[in-house]
């Protein structure tokens, strides 16, 4: 996955879930804890609240001002957006209930019954509480019109009721303490608003927030991780490739900055080797050279052995046609030693194709009717398979032809050493054709002469291996693999002894990718 | 009358130098450039030593005295082999081979391998071997050797 660490990711989702829930969190306890204070702060506002009012409607009471009684609590119940309700009622025997004054001003006969809620901010179940303390009692409930705050603020007896309301007995029940009280609805709109006004803004400040943070976090994790760690994998995969001169820049002081120079000094060391075994290849290249130029250097000197042997013999027994003899050979043999060093040095230049687009079928056409005639001489027939409709390729046309060519001649050879029966005739067939993917192009050159054992087919491409003394350098398809090489192909060959051989050559359509040759210390392609 | 040498060898110029040689030692040389000449040869002529070289195009030597150690005709026939790979021998004449690393060398092996497996079938022998690069003095000795003069 390109530009993406998988790491990151996972880390940075496990943080944004931390950040998110610790948000969250605080953001909704913030809520919780401010809904809680501001309803209690209202309620206890609004039952001082409501105690002064009490404290207006007992002044009143003492001027025996019911009148005035009532129109105090209409007149406050006016504002209704505050006031949901408010009534005074009665809590003296008889009257238990009765309403005294309401918003409407008059005493509207309605009663409250046991059973309203109001009577059960005070009388729950069985308990009744508060009574002697004098404390309004206050109870939130959820209204059609909205949230209400209910305190019942009640009117305790005291001394100066007595006159009018006579005396309260030593076992009477606790009700009688009251006289009545005062209920008020308070209407909580105005808190809800401003509540839902702090959630709105609380949930505004989470998003904001989170926000922040999760693109705090991505600069910061891209800064201190993704960009390291992918400069660590390109640089890995550089080396990986085979770029042993690749170094890290050194300026982290971090466990990274660690990595990178393990990976430093571990690149260098691969790359010392590297150059270590390059050498020891090189060294067995030319041991393997060596050899094979001993190989050939001991045929050349039995030529000029014999040649000199000849004229030696010629030379003792007076006979003229012996020394020519002798002679010819002793130049034969000049001339194999010069071919073999032209040859070497042909070998060992540096190869750089010459590229341009090249239709192979021509390529071969041509090479066949070049050697057709020769061929013909020797017994062997040359069959070439050229199917129209194959794409140009990019390569050089004169090193393909030398290596065809070179190919073709020896499959000719092969041909003429073999002893064929009566259904079988010499036959080198030459064969184009496009690889599956269409990326390569195959040109192929089967024979059905004498084959080569396991032995001789492993080695067929490796410099100065010949099977052959008279003549042969074991350069020719040394070269060959080596051209081949340099235009980023492939050669390689099938054979069995008495089977005839197939060489097949692959060529990249588009041409080398660079002109280098690919770094092979031995000739040979893949065998 | 003259003992007939057959030399069986694709390099015409070996050829025709250990055919000086032969002559001038008085045998009877007589040449082909490749197994199925050489047969051919043996067939016409019954050579009473042949002289193979084990490193040809097409067949090599060995496969030849394969086929000459097997056919009742000729098995008798004493065989020389020319071999262009050193140190075959070396073993059994008890020397140390240099190892090299040359395609040569591991066909070395082979043809050590190849020499023993004919060796337990009695198809061959070490002094049926002679190196390269052949001298004419050497040749001529192992020729003696095998078919006296």
């Amino acid at each position: 996955m390109a530009g993406r660490s998988k790491l990151v990711w996972k880390l940075s989702a496990v943080v944004i879930a931390i950040l998110t829930v610790a948000i969250a969190l605080s953001g909704y306890l913030n809520s919780l804890v401010y809904e809680h204070h501001a309803q209690e702060s209202a309620r206890i506002s609004l039952r001082f609240n409501t105690d002064s009012i009490n404290k207006g409607i007992g002044q009143l009471m003492m001027n025996r001002d019911i009148n005035g009684i009532q129109r105090l609590v209409a007149d406050i119940a006016r504002n209704d957006t505050v006031y949901r309700d408010l009534r005074l009622v009665s809590h003296l025997e008889g009257h238990y209930g009765e309403v005294v004054a309401s918003r409407s001003g008059t005493s509207n006969q309605e009663t409250l019954v046991e059973e309203d809620r109001r009577c059960a901010v005070c009388h729950e179940g069985e308990e009744t509480k508060g009574a002697g303390e004098g404390t309004a009692d206050t109870g939130i409930d959820r209204l059609p019109e909205g949230r209400v705050l209910t305190v019942m603020a009640p009117i305790l007896y005291e001394d100066r009721c007595v006159e009018c309301h006579g005396e309260v007995g030593e076992n009477e029940s606790p009700d009688r303490a009251i006289l009545g009280f005062l209920s008020a609805d308070y209407s909580l709109d105005q808190l809800d608003v401003l509540i839902a006004e702090h959630r709105a803004k609380t949930l505004a400040t989470v998003l904001a927030s989170l926000l922040l943070g999760v693109i705090a976090l991505r600069i910061m994790f891209k800064w201190l991780l993704d960009r390291p760690i992918s400069r660590l994998i390109e640089g890995t995969k550089r080396i990986a490739a085979s770029e042993f001169e690749f170094r890290f820049d050194q300026n982290r002081d971090d466990e990274i900055g660690i990595l990178e120079e393990s990976f430093n000094t571990m690149t260098a060391t691969i790359q010392a080797n590297q150059r270590e075994l390059v050498q020891a290849q090189r060294f067995v290249a030319i041991g393997q050279a060596v050899t094979g130029i001993q190989h050939a250097i001991k045929n050349m000197l039995g030529v000029l052995t014999g040649g000199a042997y000849l004229v030696s013999v010629g030379a003792a027994k007076n006979n003229r046609e012996r020394i020519e003899e002798g002679n010819a050979m002793v130049e034969e043999g000049i001339d194999r030693i010069t071919a073999f060093s032209h040859n070497m040095l042909n070998y060992a230049k540096e190869w750089k194709p010459e590229l341009e687009e090249v239709d192979l079928n021509d390529l071969v056409a041509t090479i066949c009717e070049s050697n057709r005639q020769a061929a013909a001489s020797r017994g062997v027939a040359l069959r070439p398979e050229l199917p129209d409709g194959l794409p140009a390729v990019v390569c050089d046309p004169r090193l393909i032809h030398m290596a065809a060519t070179d190919i073709l001649v020896n499959a000719i050879d092969a041909c003429t050493w073999k002893d064929y029966e009566e259904d079988e005739s010499p036959e080198v067939v030459l064969r184009n054709a496009l690889d599956d993917d269409g990326h390569f192009f195959i040109l192929e050159i089967r024979d059905n002469g004498s084959g080569m054992n396991e032995e001789v087919r492993k080695r067929i491409f490796l410099p100065f291996f010949t099977t052959r003394k008279a003549q042969g350098t074991g350069l020719g398809l040394a070269l060959t693999a080596r051209i081949i090489n340099v235009h980023g192909g492939r050669i390689s060959v099938e054979s069995e002894p008495d089977r005839g051989a197939v060489f097949r050559i692959d060529l990249p359509i588009r041409g080398p990718r660079d002109n280098r040759e690919v770094r092979d210390v031995q000739a040979g392609s893949h065998h | 009358m003259s003992k007939r040498v057959l030399i069986i060898d694709d390099d015409q110029i070996i050829v025709k130098y250990l055919s000086v040689a032969l002559s001038e030692h008085g045998y009877e040389p007589l040449s082909a450039n490749d197994c199925s000449g050489g047969l051919q040869q043996i067939e016409e002529t019954r050579p009473d030593l042949i002289v193979l070289d084990v490193m040809m195009p097409g067949k090599s030597g060995f496969v030849m005295i394969k086929q000459l150690k097997t056919d009742d005709r000729f098995k008798d026939i004493p065989v020389l082999m020319l071999s262009g790979i050193s140190g075959v021998l070396d073993e059994w004449e008890g020397h140390q081979g240099e190892t090299e690393e040359s395609p040569y060398d591991a066909m070395r092996e082979t043809l050590k391998k190849k020499i023993d497996e004919m060796r337990e079938e009695g198809m061959l022998s070490p002094e049926m071997f002679l190196e390269k690069p052949i001298k004419s003095d050497p040749f001529i000795s192992k020729v003696r050797e095998l078919i006296g003069s």
